[in-house]
């Protein structure tokens, strides 16, 4: 299913409720940086193609949509197989499949060659949002309306932490932004969390790291105790 | 006052200074059009951010030009401007008014009440 967008203006809106003194295109533009942050961290948007292998092509487009860029893949499969990106440690040998980046992940080489056509190559790539301030123009931020509505506030409390993070503002306030910054965070492990089961309730023992520990948790790594 | 533009600036500075009579103006329009280029330059240095959009350019402004930032600090503006002006060597101006309206119109930029 193609993925619909909608224009950002309400959480813009209850972004400039609450950051008196800020303008319209600052608040756009910390959006989207949040916006990109959250969905290259949390693997919550991702475009699936599929298109046929072709004897000896070896380059294939990765998708790329409206506002929407690659940063990363899920999975690249062609029939029963799957394509695996280079691993540095060289146990990779042989006429294991294998697929190259090129580019700002616009597409994908595959190795070897396909010999045949045929077959449906499919490429489950992670988007994040595009850059939104070209010159002359005021920011419109187009996000995905599904993991919009789904993150709606995880949007709102990144921007608040960034914006309030500011020195010298109106709407300075570093106590707030550290709050806020907190809520983030936990609002992409949420996310994450969601997305790697699937959108159940299953259990994920995963947790961003958190160097320095609470008084309720503890240091992160095992002490001995 | 939908789109409000520089002379709008012009004309409430002119209030301000208490030069209203267009037939003897103590200032004139070309001192206070620089005037208002100069205190956007101050809002330049102390928001960058309200210029993100234009890639952190600061055109010169005319008369006729629409006010080229949020409107919602037109009066800092205003009073960075008329702070500015009244900074000249001049029998009819105040240099301790002059301070404090600049002031009034940096805190403006900086805090939410000022």
């Amino acid at each position: 299913m193609a993925t619909q967008f909608t224009e950002a203006q309400d959480i813009i809106a209850a972004l400039k409720a609450r950051l008196p003194g800020a303008g319209s295109d600052a608040i756009a533009f910390e959006l989207s940086l949040v916006a990109q942050e959250f969905f290259r961290e949390t693997f919550t948007w991702v475009e699936t193609s599929t298109r046929p292998l072709v004897a000896g092509q070896a380059s294939y487009d990765v998708p790329d949509v409206q506002s929407g860029t690659p940063c990363g893949f899920i999975y690249v499969r062609a029939g029963e197989s799957s394509y695996y990106a280079p691993t540095p440690i060289g146990a990779v040998t042989g006429n294991y499949l294998r697929f190259e980046i090129n580019g700002s992940f616009n597409s994908i080489t595959l190795t070897p060659t396909p010999t045949a056509s045929g077959e449906t190559l499919t490429v489950a790539a992670v988007m994040t949002l595009r850059d939104v301030v070209e010159g002359g123009d005021s920011p419109i931020v187009m996000l995905p309306r599904e993991q919009t509505v789904r993150n709606k506030q995880a949007f709102i409390e990144g921007t608040l932490a960034t914006m309030m993070g500011h020195a010298n503002k109106p709407y300075s306030n570093p106590r707030m932004a550290a709050f806020y910054f907190r809520r983030f965070r936990f609002h992409m492990t949420r996310a994450k969390r969601t997305a790697m089961t699937g959108y159940t309730r299953a259990n994920v023992p995963f947790a961003f790291p958190n160097p320095a520990g609470s008084k309720r948790g503890g240091p992160w790594f095992p002490t001995g105790a | 006052m939908a789109n409000r533009t520089v002379s709008n600036v012009i004309g409430r500075v002119r209030a301000l200074l208490e030069d209203t009579r267009a037939d003897s103006y103590r200032y004139s329009s070309d001192d206070l059009l620089n005037g208002v280029n100069d205190a956007f330059l101050e809002v330049r240095r102390i928001r960058p951010d309200l210029y993100i959009h234009k890639g952190f350019d600061v055109d010169d402004l005319t008369v006729d030009s629409v006010f080229p930032i949020d409107v919602q600090y037109f009066m800092a503006v205003v009073y960075l401007t008329a702070g500015h002006v009244m900074l000249r060597d001049d029998p009819n101006s105040n240099d301790s008014r002059a301070v404090s309206l600049l002031n009034k119109g940096i805190s403006q930029l900086q805090s939410t009440a000022a």
